[in-house]
């Protein structure tokens, strides 16, 4: 099949969407099909260019290239999966969050203008509509999928893929620290953990490894652990390779992962690849499909206090914590988290 | 339910402001309500929960406002008052409530006088009638013709209707009117007034037969459409002038009616007030036999006035003009546009006397108010209204959205053929867009 995947960019910015769209690709080529990325710049600032980017999108015509026939659409992100085709099927990773489960809440850059509300109430209602046009929705996670249904009213169904260089995971005996590998910004709580830190009663110890989205937010965390006196606790690792990455993994006790309603969670599954636990909180989202508190990790009150409490048991019963890693592991191998099983379903959608 | 209220607050010199004082109890009941007021100080609400804000603040806390879920401006013909809700709902949207449907004259001020920008006074003289209707504009920036003159052709209603979540207006007439020109949902709410309970004892007129016969003139006076000057010629010219009273309160020129009743002599019989608060204003109309409540041209205005006057019972003449001519004729006499010298003095001799139909009419206009006008009724079904209007705003804002869309992306292909081409596709695509 001649197969186009859709999303959308946005310039100099690379992160989870993009790894996981770039997968999609190749593993579509690897199962034998023609394979292209459409990626669509895309800047939501201020709002009414996100009506502009989806005209535009809803302009282009992907039904053909070069007088043959393009078979299948697969859409990812907002506004590129509203592209038109008869044959389209959507793969959300998320929809565009501040119009949905973040509006009402600080981190809804919409709200900041005169014309922000209005602006959602249309896209919210547009959205609804167009996604009738498609095949078969998917979603990236349970919890994406119930979000379209709480907001947009629509039915997906959750559709898992492994992360990147699934088998190069590996584990070895745990050593004393906690592992937080993840951008540094405000929806992945590092103020959380760090607040955490503070009140835990064991000498807890947490890597932090990702990139800040702003270089002033590192500075307002190491400031905020300097205040809470936890800046010796804290290791700040920066951006780091992946084979680093699978190094942590692998010689950690465990994974605190708190974000808040993630949508899916390399994260989780890597820590689980790993063999190791995973600490979560209440409505961190996607990583609560994969934790069984008290099997494969610990789920927290989204609190610093009871935060602090989880990472006291796992730090103080570390053969407990070997054993949640084990189970982990098991629970992954039981999910039958594959490729082959995503691009089954997305090009045999009805 | 989260609102935001954009409206005059006491002691804002318009009426406007009392009709929000009247509605808070029951809005209050309904809904968290946030105001927002275009002025620096309001007289203390005795509702602590309802919080106040102003509109004049440089920048206005977006996220505050936009997280509440309906916002409701309440739109007049004073651009001071206005004007700055105006420059907020413009930014904003949202539903509005139309206390008079021609604009022209707020926007005129609030454009040429207030900004100093007759050019975009011009631009929506142009979108309502194009090229016409801006030399039209042109003469009234000139002085050449007065606004009432050009308001009359333009009244400007479409400035404020597109992108719309609804539409509410006081005035059954001018809702089919306004319903026409938008696809929001409109509705007709009859002006609340005060609830029953707290309506002041009216004080029917104790008049003997051969006293004078009061009459009285208030509210906001300045232009022609108030009838002032009209009036005070009738009287001059009135064969029995000497058996007429006359109290006006308000905003007026009152050195120039000093003047006009003392050249025509009658300068002993009026009795001129300014503005008055609410107490006063009762205090006046109780004391009057007759109150004067013309409007010609109409302005498509439901009036805050009449219901005050009917709340003391009192007898009122009002011209057969706009929301007046459709009131039933057992609450108000009519009084032709065409004839209103004429109509005056004929009702004006009937009064002295044999008062007795008009003073019914009164009674009727105090029944009337008890039953069609209460702040509760009216807040349950604006309420009721709200869903609706929940629904259009996802439309309302492509309504905005799309022309400046258009226009910033069309402008650069030279060709108009081409151009309508373009406009037609892009217009399908968004209708698509539609549930």
């Amino acid at each position: 099949m001649r197969v186009l995947v859709t999303t959308v960019k946005v310039p100099f910015v690379y992160g989870g969407a993009e790894i996981h769209a770039g997968n999609l690709v190749t593993e579509l080529r690897r199962a034998g099909h023609e394979a292209e990325l459409v990626e669509i710049p895309f800047r939501w600032y201020p709002p009414e260019q996100m009506l502009d980017h989806l005209l535009a999108c809803r302009l282009l015509d992907l039904t053909e290239a070069n007088g043959v026939a393009v078979d299948r659409v697969i859409g990812l992100k907002f506004p590129a999966y509203h592209v038109r085709h008869p044959h389209k099927v959507l793969w959300i990773l998320h929809q565009h969050r501040t119009l949905y489960d973040l509006w009402d809440t600080r981190d809804a850059d919409l709200a900041y203008y005169p014309e922000g509300a209005d602006i959602r109430h249309s896209l919210v209602g547009i959205e609804r509509q167009l996604l009738h046009e498609a095949r078969h929705l998917y979603a990236n996670s349970e919890n994406v999928a119930q979000r379209l249904t709480r907001f947009s009213g629509h039915t997906a169904e959750p559709l898992y893929h492994p992360p990147e260089h699934a088998e190069a995971f590996f584990h070895k005996p745990a050593e004393q620290y906690l592992f937080y590998p993840s951008r540094l910004c405000g929806l992945k709580r590092q103020r959380l953990v760090i607040e955490a830190l503070a009140e835990t009663k064991a000498p807890v110890v947490v890597k932090f490894a990702g990139k800040p989205d702003h270089p002033d937010y590192l500075r307002e965390l190491q400031e905020l652990a300097r205040n809470k006196g936890v800046d010796q606790r804290i290791e700040w690792l920066g951006r780091i390779s992946d084979e680093a990455k699978r190094d942590h993994y692998a010689r950690c006790l465990g994974v605190v992962f708190p974000p808040l309603d993630e949508d899916y969670g390399y994260i989780t599954l890597e820590a689980m690849l790993s063999s190791k636990p995973v600490i979560t909180c209440q409505d961190s989202g996607g990583p609560l499909e994969f934790v069984l508190d008290g099997q494969t990790g610990l789920v927290a009150e989204p609190t610093a206090s009871s935060l602090a409490q989880s990472m006291d048991q796992l730090w103080n019963t570390p053969e407990k914590a070997q054993e949640m890693g084990a189970a982990a592991r098991d629970r992954y191998a039981d999910l039958r988290i594959t490729w082959k099983h995503v691009i089954d379903r997305l090009l045999h959608a009805s | 339910m989260r609102l935001n209220w954009f409206s005059p607050l006491p002691p804002a010199r318009t009426d406007i402001a009392n009709y929000t004082a009247r509605l808070l109890p029951p809005l209050a009941a309904h809904a968290e309500v946030k105001l927002w007021a275009p002025q620096e100080q309001w007289t203390e609400l005795q509702r602590p929960s309802i919080s106040i804000g102003n509109v004049l603040q440089k920048r206005l806390p977006w996220t505050e406002i936009n997280f509440r879920e309906f916002s409701i401006f309440q739109i007049g013909n004073d651009a001071r008052f206005h004007g700055p809700l105006l420059d907020v709902y413009e930014r904003h949207g949202g539903i509005v409530v139309l206390h008079d449907t021609n604009l022209h004259e707020m926007q005129r001020m609030r454009l040429v006088e207030g900004r100093q920008r007759p050019e975009a006074y011009l631009a929506l003289l142009s979108r309502s009638g194009g090229a016409k209707a801006v030399a039209v504009g042109r003469r009234v920036l000139s002085g050449e013709i007065s606004v009432d003159e050009a308001a009359a052709a333009y009244p400007l209603t479409d400035s404020v209707l597109q992108g719309a979540h609804g539409v509410v207006v006081h005035n059954p007439t001018q809702l089919k009117a306004v319903a026409t020109r938008t696809s929001a949902p409109c509705l007709y709410l009859p002006l609340p007034y005060l609830p029953p309970e707290a309506l002041p004892e009216p004080v029917q007129s104790k008049r003997q037969a051969g006293d004078p016969l009061r009459l009285i003139l208030f509210g906001f006076l300045h232009g022609t459409n108030r009838r002032l000057e009209s009036i005070l010629q009738a009287w001059a010219q009135f064969p029995q002038r000497d058996r007429l009273r006359l109290t006006l309160f308000g905003e007026y020129d009152q050195a120039h009616v000093s003047r006009t009743l003392e050249e025509s002599g009658l300068r002993q019989y009026a009795e001129l007030h300014g503005y008055c608060s609410e107490s006063e204003m009762d205090a006046l109309l109780s004391k009057a036999d007759l109150a004067l409540n013309l409007r010609f041209p109409s302005r498509g205005e439901a009036s805050g006035s009449l219901l005050r006057i009917w709340s003391h019972a009192l007898p009122c003449f009002v011209s057969r003009s706009g929301y007046y001519a459709e009131l039933d004729d057992a609450l108000v006499t009519k009084i032709d546009p065409g004839s209103e010298l004429i109509d005056l003095h004929h009702h004006w001799s009937r009064f002295l006397t044999a008062p007795e139909p008009y003073l019914r009419q009164g009674s009727a206009g105090l029944h009337h108010l008890k039953n069609h006008h209460t702040p509760a009724a009216y807040v349950e079904r604006l309420m009721a209204f709200l869903p609706e209007a929940g629904r259009y705003r996802a439309q309302a804002y492509l309504e905005r959205w799309l022309p400046h869309m258009t226009q910033k992306f069309m402008s650069p292909i030279p060709h108009w053929a081409a151009q309508a081409r373009w406009r037609e596709r892009i217009a399908a695509e968004v209708a698509s867009w539609a549930p």
